[in-house]
């Protein structure tokens, strides 16, 4: 179950950072990503949010330290 | 399009979205985003980089997120009470102070938030944010109603067609400072652009309807006017509903107009017989009912109108005509309006083209010159510094020697002027046009049209100059009192005194003869540097040296055609 969300996550961090080879794992955080600040933080957890359909807590969108930490809200 | 945007929240994701947007319009936009927080300090500082900047328009947010902090903070119920009041008097200072610029501003008013304490009976309590809110919004529309320079994004609409709980996401305000949710950004944004396009240029106005199935149910050749829907039930209702909606359309300036493929005596008797038609005959500016195509139609109602394609929005229930008409006429706004009447006015309430700076009828052919007139007044008033305000106006006169297309014209403004008319000598300059600027013709005439940013004022003044050996001599000298105090005649003697070097004369000599209604101008010349020559009661001569003339501070640059 892990692996597809990963997946999706995947595609839309591809897409979000326009970065097509991108291999994003549960241990990818914001310093492996240049384009990934406070700015777009938060639009890539919209972004996220409307892939999968879900409201995510608001801790977790301020303290989320790596994909992993987002995955289980998923 | 130079674009500021000022703002007590983080709108970083508003200035990049509109910058793309735009960009895919095929217009560029160029964004400052002030400080947070700091935007309206830089309003009141000359020197700021916002000044610096000179944005050609202002968009001024105040977020209902910092409203509801600042309120909540206050443990006073009077304080509470009377927040928005002090709220608001920051805000409307900021506001004097860019308009006192000459800038235009968009400014959002609030939406609710989702919190309520007295529950259902909340609307009632005074000290209830939304109650708050709501007496903000009603001191901002009263301060903006008559200003021209200032126009209203309606941000309130917008957070509650989306629903406030959404709109309103605070976990983004928690997290940066933003005001609204990500997600809705491009809405503000698109709105924001539909209201700046409008200062860059085309207003649509005119709507093209069709009838059938469009104003009422059914055909009306077919079913004939007993049997076609319209009126106060059902789809009747729906279609009623729609035509009393373009009704206020049609009041608000909007030009109504008819293509059908009917026979005229059908639409004539469907508009007499039917009483519950909202929309009567005399409501359409123009009716072709043939059955031509419709694209070909609405050329000949563009060229009767003599308005440009642009300005057309074409309804029509049938997507093939829909089709036609975006095919062969790609300038025409046309919606996909569908066949259900219940969802008619909320498409047509959608379009960006029925946007509008203005919530006067804006009869535009015949209140535009007095409206930018009421404008420039206005801003004057409230102009901190007169030198600012004449620079902001961006005067550009054209000086035109006297030619066939301008004498007409300029003929009348002799005759007509009375007070800004130094001789009324009622010089028939038709004569020095007829003797065609001979050797042997003395006279010269200057003709001087004048142009701002609120508008064309066409020709504003008109001198008339008899050359005398070596003296030019200022025979009639009329302006129209539209543009006094604008430092049009300073510009006129400094072309008057061009014109005496380029013919090497050495003497300037004005006139000024006392009339009944001239007293206006008795001391012109002598204002305008002249010295007196001499006089008699009632004809006074003044004197200039061309040669040894400084030429005098105006604000108004000069286009010749010479």
């Amino acid at each position: 179950m892990t692996e597809t969300k990963l997946d999706r996550i995947t595609a839309i961090f591809r897409d979000f950072f326009n970065l097509p080879n991108i291999v994003i794992s549960t241990e990818t955080t914001a310093d492996d990503i240049d384009a990934w600040d406070s700015l777009t933080h938060v639009e890539l957890m919209m972004a996220l949010e409307e892939e999968f359909n879900v409201r995510l807590p608001t801790k977790v969108i301020m303290n989320a330290k790596n994909v992993g930490d987002l995955i289980e809200y998923l | 399009m130079k674009v500021a945007i000022i703002s007590d929240s983080t709108l970083s994701h508003f200035a990049k979205i509109l910058k793309e947007k735009a960009l895919s319009d095929g217009s560029h936009m160029d964004v400052l985003e002030t400080d947070f927080n700091v935007g309206q300090l830089e309003v009141f500082d000359d020197t700021s980089s916002l000044w610096r900047y000179d944005p050609d328009l202002v968009f001024y947010h105040v977020s209902s997120f910092n409203f509801s902090d600042k309120l909540s903070e206050l443990v006073d119920i009077s304080e509470q009470e009377n927040f928005s009041e002090n709220f608001f008097k920051d805000h409307a200072f900021a506001l004097k102070k860019i308009v006192s610029k000459g800038k235009k501003v968009v400014i959002t008013n609030l939406g609710y938030l989702p919190d309520r304490v007295h529950g259902s009976m909340s609307p009632l309590t005074r000290c209830e944010v939304n109650s708050q809110i709501d007496l903000f919004n009603s001191l901002l529309y009263s301060e903006i109603k008559d200003e021209p320079l200032i126009n209203l994004l309606d941000l309130k609409y917008i957070s509650c067609c989306i629903g406030i709980r959404s709109f309103h996401d605070i976990r983004f305000w928690a997290y940066g400072r933003f005001p609204f949710s990500l997600k809705y950004v491009k809405d503000v944004v698109d709105e924001f652009l539909n209201i700046a396009k409008l200062h860059l240029g085309s207003v649509k106005k005119v709507i093209v309807l069709d009838l059938d199935n469009t104003l009422w149910g059914g055909v009306i050749g077919d079913d004939g006017i007993n049997g076609v829907e319209v009126g106060h039930e059902k789809l009747g209702y729906l279609y009623r509903n729609f035509q009393k909606f373009l009704r206020r359309l049609k009041d608000r300036g909007i030009l109504l107009t008819i293509s059908s493929k009917n026979d005229i005596k059908n639409v004539n008797l469907a508009f007499k017989e039917i009483a519950e038609n909202a929309l009567k005959l005399e409501d359409f500016t123009f009716i072709q009912a043939n059955w031509e195509n419709k694209a070909e139609n609405i050329v000949k109602i563009a060229t009767n109108l003599e308005l440009s394609l642009d300005s057309f929005i074409f309804l029509d229930d049938n997507p093939a005509e829909r089709e036609l008409v975006k095919q062969s006429l790609p300038q025409v706004c046309v919606p996909n309006l569908g066949d259900d009447p219940s969802k008619f006015i909320e498409i047509v309430s959608a379009l960006p083209v029925l946007q509008t700076i203005s919530v006067t009828a804006e009869d535009l052919s015949r209140t535009e010159l007095y409206k930018a007139k009421a404008e420039r007044k206005k801003l004057e008033n409230q102009s901190v510094n007169l030198e600012d305000f004449l620079t902001s106006l961006k005067m550009i006169c054209s000086v035109e020697n006297l030619n066939e297309a301008n004498v007409e014209r300029a003929y009348q403004l002799i005759q007509r002027s009375n007070q800004f008319n130094l001789t009324t000598s009622r010089f028939n300059i038709r004569d020095i046009l007829d003797t065609n600027f001979s050797s042997n013709n003395k006279y010269l005439c200057r003709v001087y049209r004048l142009r701002d940013k609120f508008g064309d004022h066409g020709i504003i003044s008109v001198a008339v100059i008899r050359q005398e050996n070596f003296h030019f001599i200022i025979e009639e000298f009329v302006m129209s009192c539209r543009v006094l105090k604008r430092t049009v005649e300073q510009f006129i003697v400094n072309d008057l005194i061009d014109l005496c070097n380029k013919n090497n004369v050495d003497l300037l000599v004005g006139k000024y003869k006392e009339s009944d209604k001239n007293s206006l101008v008795s001391r012109l010349f002598l204002d305008l540097g002249f010295s007196g020559l001499g006089n008699d009661k009632k004809l006074k001569l003044y004197q200039l040296d061309p040669k040894n003339f400084i030429r005098i501070k105006s604000f108004v640059s000069g286009e010749y055609d010479d």
